[in-house]
């Protein structure tokens, strides 16, 4: 029997995959391989990385489940792994020059404010209308590749695959203000790389 | 009296701004400087956008083989 009812928990299905049943596990990859794939995509910005790390997360987790304490959730625990598998693949991929989004970031004059006043700042917001979706879709992928790792895992795990900012929180151990903080700044650079596309001086 | 804001104060509090997290003396400083600053203006029109243009763009399914495969590998783990 490979299914679970609607009302399992995942704790339930993990309590049973301990106790023996295997097909307890093939519950739990059906529930979470979509947004664990996405989770991979959007992390790494490859397709064919996404299927490694997706295939190592949950090959980790099937062998390391039995030190699974419940002391978190279990989905906390399994997007921890999943993005840790993201940050090793990244190290030990090809090598892949890309110039980080920081540059992106806005810029101000000694008094404060804006530095261009040239531009039309709000062009970023309609994008959609003057790019084709497949084109957005490479474009946007391959920024978020471009955006630090501690920015990147913060923009994906909450504005992206949109997680509980508290759970974000505990799967990157880290404080809910340290959270805010990479999330504001992520998103400033995310916001500057579509005000690049929308006046054609991204790279 | 509010001291004003400039417009790198204004973007460093947009988060706060949005989620409604600005203490009132703060909210009102940030509206005065929107009131009298079209940039600022329009980059939070960008701000609040970028998340959303951003997810809709990198929306994906489960490509098939993927599953597959990755049924595949975990079978070798049962092995």
């Amino acid at each position: 029997m490979t299914s679970c009812g609607p009302e399992e928990t995942d704790v339930a299905l993990v309590d049973r995959f301990l106790g023996g049943d295997p097909h307890a596990f093939d519950a739990l990859v059906s529930r979470y391989e979509r947004r664990i794939y996405s989770l991979c995509l959007r992390l790494s910005g490859h397709p064919g990385d996404a299927e490694d790390i997706l295939q190592d997360t949950f090959m980790q987790v099937f062998r390391k489940l039995r030190t699974f304490r419940g002391e978190a959730k279990f989905s906390t625990w399994l997007y921890r792994v999943a993005t840790n598998a993201a940050l090793m693949h990244r190290r030990k991929a090809r090598d892949r020059k890309m110039e980080s989004l920081e540059q992106y970031l806005p810029e101000f004059r000694r008094d404060g404010r804006h530095k261009r006043i040239d531009v039309d700042y709000s062009a970023a917001a309609r994008i959609e209308a003057h790019i084709q979706k497949k084109e957005r879709t490479k474009l946007l992928l391959a920024a978020i590749a471009r955006l630090p790792a501690t920015y990147r895992k913060a923009v994906v795990m909450c504005d992206l695959e949109e997680l509980d900012s508290h759970q974000v929180a505990e799967v990157l151990r880290v404080s809910p203000q340290t959270l805010r903080q990479r999330l504001h700044r992520g998103r400033l650079m995310l916001r500057g790389y579509l005000d690049a596309i929308a006046h054609g001086r991204h790279a | 009296m509010i001291r004003p804001l400039n417009c790198r104060e204004t973007v460093a509090r947009l988060m706060d701004y949005l989620e409604g997290r600005l203490p009132s003396r703060q909210r009102r400083a940030l509206d005065a400087h929107l009131d009298e600053c079209p940039r600022c203006r329009e980059f939070l029109d960008s701000y609040r956008a970028t998340p959303v243009i951003v997810r809709r763009a990198t929306v994906v399914s489960l490509p098939a083989g993927v599953a597959t495969r990755l049924r595949k590998a975990l079978r070798r783990c049962h092995d």
